[in-house]
Formats: structure tokens, sequence, C-alpha cells
């Protein structure tokens, strides 16, 4: 579905190909603890740890697969500048991140805001959600051959 | 000289200060305030501990005059002229009811008593003419203050005030015939009872006239006034002025000033009640100090046995006078039900116009002795101002009765003074159930159209709040209604900086709605600091307000002919 408001959202300006990473196989902890730890060398987060802990808090209420092989984990903090994003892809599937859907979650898409950051939070999500479950972007992405190009392929440039 | 000046200033000060603790005393009692005001004067005037000396009262005369005129002037401004037009006839004959019969009454028992004293016809006539004619007048200060303090409205309120402002007219005449009568009987003068009727007439009449007059120079200048306290100053200037030809020409000084009043209101409503409502707030200690000198000044000094007895008999004829004269006059007039019953209960008051009359009296018939010890002008004297006493501190908790009885009290209220005396728990909402972080976005959805509500508090494990969830704050996922199933009430919650409780005062959780340009907030339980107990809608709040507001300014009448 075409949404003016979440289309309105330029993920290029809130992911950066150096936070995307593709792997063969992995469990939910370490794909998620891989994917914080990809923001490991930037000030928009004021503290890692708390990130980490906010992300794992939000999974404990319910798990943020959202169904057709997509997970979305997400907090918002006031520790945490502006709204960002890293990408994780595991072709084989992710067996323990449970799913609405109950498929094995193949991409996962993680994004933090800052606490006052509603407006701009809400429609981050709805726009990725909308992304990832576009048929031809959730098969080029696991698809992909590097990085590069699932970063490509995520934001748009290869449409 | 200068001790004189700061002695009267330091006994303004005892009168103010000891006259609020007074009131503040009494209503803890649920006595009208007005009667505190009068029992620190007694206590600290002639009758009790005689801080405030026969000299400090005549210093302070000016004062009282001046008290007297914007207390006048504010009575006037209550009668609006639409009350006239339509229970003109009412008034009217409960007027004259109410001050012939207590006239009679008071009269016949007076002169009988009098006359076991004196054992003289002719003597006897006469203290009884004047006695009746003082009975008649009804105090307008000491009654309005309590309608004021009880912010009371509706037929009872209406009557009242139409009452007690016309019966100081009507007391007059009755005193002028009277006392002409008097010493014509007492001391044979050749007075002519038309002449004196006249001389009467000439003077309320004048009274009316200037204060009319004053009213219209008061609107003209007011219309072009902008400032408000422009506005105020000048009518207190006016007043002065009003009271002062007054004071010089020997006209009521009372009726003049409130015929200024109700020539402003009824010339421009919308103006003067702005006036009105400003002046009623900032006259206060003008109030305070007018009624602790009329404590002050009740002196009561070893009167006879017959004298506790006319007093006695005075009182007690005054009250089933006036009462039974106003249900007469009511039924007569065909007014309601509820103003037959209560408006008599609510005329006891008697104050500064009868001791006024009676001290007149006293001067034309000092030289008439009832026995030997006792001049008919001193009894006269001692009676009103003991009677006076009694009435004053009987008279406002009859008159609080009165209204109470008739349902009137706290009708004459707006939305502010609702709002105000409301506290935030009396128009919360405790039907909206608090939601779990882990509550999906579409069961929130569901309950803003299950609740009819626009906010809903999110709260932990623990049942502490969270943080809230309004419609505003979904607005960016109501298109992605896919995404319902899968956010959370933690992923759109939003934190609450400011909180409210149970407890507060609602206009000031008002204030602070109004600030932070907020619609609704969650209110916390007062005992557990971080649980929810409920919302607090601020249009709802409003409309409630408005709500009790139109309710409770309905007079009873009205209410049951709406149920009917």
């Amino acid at each position: 579905m075409a949404d003016g408001t979440a289309n309105a959202v330029d993920l290029t300006r809130i992911l950066s190909a150096d936070r995307v990473f593709i792997v063969d196989t992995a469990d939910k902890e370490t794909m998620l603890n891989n994917l914080v730890y990809c923001f490991e060398d930037t000030s928009s987060i004021g503290n890692l740890q708390e990130f980490r802990k906010g992300i794992f808090q939000r999974e404990e209420l319910m798990s943020t697969g959202i169904g057709l092989e997509i997970g979305v984990p997400h907090v918002r903090l006031a520790s945490i500048a502006n709204v960002i994003m890293a990408l994780g892809i595991c072709r084989s599937g992710i067996p323990d991140y449970e799913s609405l859907d109950d498929m094995p979650i193949k991409i996962v898409c993680m994004i933090g805001a800052h606490e006052t950051q509603h407006s701009q939070y809400i429609k981050t999500l709805a726009r990725v959600s909308e992304r990832l479950k576009d048929d031809d972007v959730h098969d080029a992405l696991l698809q992909a051959n590097d990085p590069e190009e699932a970063y490509s392929v995520f934001i748009g440039d290869k449409d | 000289m200068g001790s004189l000046s700061i002695g009267v200033l330091f006994i303004l000060g005892i009168g103010v200060v000891g006259g609020l603790g007074g009131a503040w005393l009494f209503r803890r009692l649920h006595v009208p305030q007005v009667v505190g005001y009068i029992a620190i004067g007694i206590i600290i005037g002639k009758s009790g501990l005689g801080i405030v000396s026969s000299s400090d009262i005549h210093a302070l005369h000016p004062f009282t005059m001046f008290a007297l005129g914007v207390i006048g002037f504010l009575v006037g401004g209550e009668l609006k002229g639409e009350n006239f037009r339509k229970y003109g006839k009412q008034f009217a004959s409960m007027l004259v009811c109410e001050g012939v019969v207590a006239f009679v009454m008071v009269g016949l028992v007076s002169a009988a008593i009098i006359y076991v004293v004196s054992q003289s016809l002719v003597v006897a006539a006469a203290g009884g003419v004047v006695f009746g004619a003082v009975a008649s007048a009804t105090d307008p200060a000491s009654t309005i203050q309590v309608l004021w303090e009880y912010r009371t409205r509706g037929m009872v309120t209406t009557a009242l005030i139409a009452l007690v402002a016309m019966d100081d007219a009507l007391a007059m005449t009755l005193y002028g015939i009277g006392t002409s009568t008097s010493r014509i009987l007492a001391q044979g003068e050749s007075v002519s009872i038309a002449h004196e009727a006249a001389t009467i007439g000439i003077e309320l009449g004048g009274a009316l006239l200037v204060g009319a007059i004053a009213g219209f120079v008061l609107n003209f200048i007011a219309r072009y006034t902008q400032k408000d306290e422009r506005i105020f100053a000048l009518t207190f200037g006016i007043i002065l002025l009003v009271d002062g030809i007054a004071v010089a020409v020997g006209m009521d000084l009372i009726l003049a000033s409130m015929a200024t009043g109700v020539t402003f209101v009824n010339l421009a409503p919308q103006r003067s009640e702005r006036l009105l409502k400003t002046m009623q707030g900032y006259s206060e200690p003008i109030y305070v100090l007018f009624f602790v000198m009329v404590g002050a000044r009740l002196g009561v000094s070893d009167m006879p046995m017959w004298l506790w007895a006319l007093v006695a008999g005075y009182v007690l004829c005054r009250s089933a006078g006036k009462a039974g004269g106003v249900l007469l006059g009511a039924r007569l007039g065909g007014a309601s039900g509820v103003v037959q019953r209560y408006t008599g209960l609510g005329m006891m008051a008697q104050g500064g116009v009868a001791v006024g009359l009676a001290i007149m009296a006293s001067q034309h018939l000092q030289g008439v002795q009832i026995s030997a010890d006792m001049s008919l002008g001193n009894a006269i004297v001692y009676g009103v101002t003991a009677t006076t006493l009694i009435v004053q501190l009987i008279g406002p908790p009859l008159t609080k009765l009165a209204v109470k009885f008739a349902d009137e009290i706290d009708r004459d209220v707006t939305e502010e003074d609702i709002i105000a005396g409301w506290q935030v728990k009396d128009v919360m909402t405790t039907e909206i159930p608090p939601f779990r972080l882990d509550t999906p976005v579409e069961k929130i959805m569901a309950a803003f159209s299950d609740y009819n509500c626009f906010i809903v508090p999110v709260v932990d494990k623990a049942g502490k709040l969270r943080g809230t969830i309004s419609l505003e704050d979904l607005k960016e996922v109501l298109v992605s209604r896919e995404a319902w199933h899968w956010l959370l009430a933690d992923d759109v919650a939003q934190s609450v900086d400011e909180k409210l409780y149970p407890s507060m005062p609602l206009n000031e959780a008002m204030d602070l709605m109004h600030r932070l340009e907020l619609e609704q907030m969650p209110v916390l339980s007062q005992e557990d600091q971080d649980t929810p107990a409920g919302i607090l809608d601020y249009r709802r709040a409003q409309r409630k307000a408005a709500h009790e507001t139109v309710k409770r300014r309905q007079s009873p009448d009205e209410e049951i002919s709406q149920s009917a």
C-alpha cells in the first residue's frame, strides 16, 4: 500500500551502507547484538548498553517479527539523538526469532529514535514495513551479493 | 489631634482584622459572617471592652455615612427594572403588608407596656407609634451581605432585595406620620400631619431625584471612560457627592445612593455588571468596618426591667409582624408558594435606619417622661438599640435559613466559580481502563471508539503509569492498518511530564492543561502516585461546569416546571 506520509521518510538519511551486513546463520540474540554494535562508532547513540537493553526489553514485551520473514526491532530512548537504522540479512533464517506468521525471520531492520521523535519514529517504522513487504525488494535483498548491493536495493537505487 | 488620628487608625485596623477574625469563626459555625463582624464590634465597643469610645465612633461617622452610601449603591445595583415590571404588584403588596403589620403589632405591644409604666394613654400612644414606625424598617446592608455571601439567586432573593431596598422609604413615611402624631399627642404641639407628610415626601422624593441625577451623570461619564479603574474611582466619587448632598440637606442617604445604583444599572446593564462585581470585591474592608462599627456603637446600659420586657415584646411582635405581613402581602399579590413561605423569615435584620430614626424621635420627645427616671426619648433610644443588638445577631442567620429553605444558596454562580470550587476528581473520567505496554495498537484503536475518548493511559506490569496514547499520537499509523497488529502501546506511548492528582483544584489543573495545550491528561492516584486514577478531559470539565452553572442558576420553580 502506498502511503504518502511514510514515503516522505528519506531512508538514505537514516541508513548508511556500513550499517548493512549479511550473515549465513545466526540466532536472534547474535543478530540483534550485531545490529546494536553497528552503532558503536556513532555519536547518535549516547549509551550503547542502554540502547541494547531497550531493544531486548521491547522483544520481551512481544517479538518484533512482523511476518513475511521480516523483523523490525525498535526502541525510543532519550539517549538517542536522531532516527537511526541498521539492516541485517540472514538467508537461512533465524530459527528462534518468533514471528506473527511463524515463518523464520530473514531480514532484520533495527530502528532507534529519540523519545520525543514520535512522529518520525512511527513514520519510519511504517515505511520500513511497507518497503520490506514489497515482494521485489524482499527477494532482491535476499539475493544481494554484498552489503552495498543490499543497501542500494533497500533505499531504492535498484528498484 | 495627632494622638486622636493614630487612635482612629488603630481602631480601623482592629476593626478590619478583628472583624475578619470574627467572620472566620462564625463561618466555621455556619453563621453568616456579618454576625461575626457585629459580634467583634460589640466586644470592642461600648457594650464590651470599651476599646472604641463614643468619640471614636463620632470621629468615624463620615466613614459610616460613606459605607452606607456604597452599600446603598450596591443594593440599588441589584434592582433590575425587569423584576419590577414582572413582580411589581407582588412586591408592593408585600412591602405595605410587612411594614404595616409590623408597625401595628409592635405599636400595640409597646403602647401597652408604656401605659402600664406611665399610666398615661397619650404617652403610651406616642411611644407605640414611634416604636411601631421604627420596627417597620429592615436593614438592607446585613440582609444583602448574607445574600452575597451565600451567592443566592431565585424568587425569594429577588423579593428580599426589592423589599429591603424599599422599606426604608416606607419606614420613614410611617415614622414621619408617627412622630408628628406622637408630638401632637404627647406635647400638644400644633404640628400638621399633612405638613409633616409633605416634608417627608420632599425628603424622600429629593433623595430619589438627587440619586437618579447622579446615576445619569455616572452613566454619561462612564460611557466615555475606557478604563475600568477610572469608572470605579468615578463611582466612589459620585457616591461621596450624593452622600454629602443627602447629609447636608437632610435627605435619606441610603435611598439617594440606592437611586444612583438603580439608575446606573438600568441605563447600562452590561457596563454596570462588571463594575458592581468589582466594587463588591474591593468594598469588603468597607463592609467589615461598617458592621464592626454597628456593633461597637450599640450600648445598652442599666435598662429597667420594664424596658427589657418592651424589648422582648418588640422583637417577638416585629418578627411575627414581618413574617405574617409578608405572608399576607405575598398571598394578596399572588406570589409563588416559596415566596409566601420564606421571604418573611429573611426580613428580620434591623440596622442603622432604625437607630437613626430612634435618635431623631428621641430629640423630639425628650421632654416627655414615662417614669421618674426615664424619658420617652431615652426609652426609644435604649429600646431600639437593644432590639437592634438582638435582631442584628439573629436576623442574618434567619435570612440564611430563608434562602436555604427556598433552595437558593449557591445559585448565583459563574462557570469560573464552579470550576474554582471543584477538584479534579469531581469531573475526571474513571471508566477508561489503563492499557499495558504490550497491548497491540489494534486494541487501543478499538478502545478509542468503545470509550469515546481521545487518550488512554499506558502502564507497566506493576500498574505504574508509563505514558499516554492519544488519537493524535496514532495518526501516523492510521493508514498502515497492518502495523496495528505488531505495534504495541510501548511503541506509540508518550511520556507524561506534568502530573494531575484527584484532590488538585480543578482551576489549577485546567490552567496547566491550557498552558501545555493538552485536551486530556491522566490523573494519578493520590495514595500511590504512579498509578493512574482517571483521565481529565478539558472540554468535558468545561461542559460539566457550564451544565452545573445553568442548573444552579435555575430557580427551584423553573426546575420543577421543567421536570414536570
